[in-house]
């Protein structure tokens, strides 16, 4: 459960707690003798016996054919079908080996899909529970034009820790259900950055929406990385544009 | 070639013509490029915990395993929902026409997160009696599903501020109303105030 520092719009801020809400499983499966089954991961096959460790072995594809009618070079009888767990993910090079140093560069495509740019890579540093909190920018926007003009790809809802914070996201819960609209809520300085949740990961413009009942509320954080927009209503990307705002070398 | 959707309002039936409309396409995108020491391209691949068998991609499959540990072949397996019930299994949302009969509120909308957004077009000119309806603001609901199967997906018909008709497909969020009593458990820690900026009319998407 993730802390973000949040204030209200009287420039009160606290820390609190934001929940993932999203429906994980709406489907199960069942045996046949009406148990429900569990889902492992097991293990198919290893480098060492992918296409390339088979071409390196047996040479051309009519010799790799030979060798898998005649035998069964590709399987590991011992191993594979073994249930697989702490996988791990690791970069290997050209030669299917490990690799322990690496440097990372990040390319940017114009939506054409050609390169504008190519450049080290710098992850944005999370910004939701940094010193400076969230900030409410004083942007409202109608819950009916909100739906209409933003893709809201994710959502979280805010829960107060304690009977301080009840009262503090009770208050922005009721302030934001009175005006049936959602507030823009920003990281950083003046609240002009993008929300980042964590480092590297994709930044979000932040938008709250309150309701209400009796005493009890509910406090939404909903993220949007996009328009409700075809790409001709779009401007032509410039190489600076896709870029991460807490990249230093953009502007 | 875009795929059609067919929906029937009212007495008529209308196709439209579905395009896929995603960040990249309206912004662009980024890729990351990983190089060894030697200036190679590396790729990703999975590594087991012995710390020494490397799996590529598509080494891995998932099973079903019964209690006792026994293998589950896919087909004796029935699909339930939640509570237990029997799912039917449902055709794909291209084979037959749409009937839109259910109409949500922004409120129902945002208790969605979007996954998928697609541009629609009338085929064969406009739209009629539900280009007026979905002008008038309504947005309809109704289970999509791509290929047909067990699963579907809540999907939302609507018009953009900019006059378009989408299609936008979610998953579904539980949102729960909270009293004083149901805190959080964790330990807070107050920061100072920032004073605020007017923000400009329009927001970037292309800085994200």
């Amino acid at each position: 459960m993730p802390e973000i520092n949040l204030s209200d719009s009287r420039k009160r801020d606290a820390v609190v707690k934001a929940v993932a809400t999203r429906v994980r499983e709406r489907l199960r499966w069942v045996g046949p003798d009406g148990e429900f089954p569990s889902t492992h991961r097991l293990l198919k096959s290893t480098v060492d016996h992918d296409l390339d460790a088979l071409q390196e072995r047996f040479g051309e594809p009519a010799a790799i054919a030979e060798a898998l009618v005649s035998g069964d070079p590709e399987v590991d009888m011992e191993r594979f079908g073994q249930s697989l767990w702490f996988l791990s993910r690791v970069f290997i090079n050209p030669e299917e080996k490990p690799v322990y140093q690496v440097q990372q560069n990040e390319l940017v495509f114009s939506p054409s899909g050609q390169v504008l740019a190519r450049r080290p890579l710098v992850r944005a540093e999370a910004n939701t529970n940094a010193a400076l909190p969230l900030l409410w920018t004083g942007r409202m926007v109608a819950k009916r034009e909100a739906v209409r003009r933003y893709v809201f790809s994710d959502l979280l809802q805010i829960l107060h820790i304690n009977g301080l914070t009840y009262d503090f996201l009770f208050g922005m819960a009721s302030e934001l259900a009175a005006s049936a609209s959602l507030m823009l809520v920003g990281a950083g300085k003046g609240g002009r950055d993008p929300l980042v949740f964590r480092r590297g990961s994709v930044p979000y413009r932040g938008f709250l929406e309150g309701r209400v009942q009796g005493d009890r509320y509910a406090l939404l954080l909903h993220l949007s990385n996009a328009e409700l927009k075809r790409p001709d209503a779009v401007a032509p990307a410039t190489p600076a544009d896709p870029a991460s705002p807490a990249d230093p070398a953009t502007p | 070639m875009p795929r059609s959707l067919r929906f029937v309002y009212g007495d008529a039936e209308t196709p439209f013509a579905m395009v896929k409309v995603d960040r990249g396409k309206l912004y662009g995108s980024r890729s990351i490029e990983t190089l060894d020491a030697e200036g190679q391209r590396c790729s990703l691949a999975t590594l087991a915990s012995d710390g020494r068998t490397l799996i590529p991609n598509g080494g891995t499959a998932m099973a079903h395993l019964s209690p006792a540990g026994e293998w589950l072949e896919n087909d004796t397996l029935a699909a339930v929902d939640g509570e237990g019930h029997p799912l039917a299994k449902q055709p794909s949302s291209f084979e037959q026409p749409i009937l839109l009969e259910e109409t949500v509120d922004e409120d129902h909308l945002l208790e969605h997160s979007i996954r998928l957004t697609y541009a629609l077009e009338p085929e064969g000119g406009p739209s009629g009696e539900l280009g007026a309806a979905l002008a008038a603001g309504t947005i309809f609901t109704f289970p999509f599903s791509w290929r047909g199967g067990f699963d579907t997906d809540p999907a939302f018909l609507l018009q953009s501020e900019e006059g378009g008709a989408w299609l936008l497909i979610g998953d579904p969020n539980t949102i729960r109303l909270v009293g004083l009593e149901q805190a959080a458990a964790c330990g807070p820690e107050e920061q100072e105030e920032e004073p605020e900026a007017e923000m400009g009319a329009d927001l970037d998407f292309t800085m994200l």
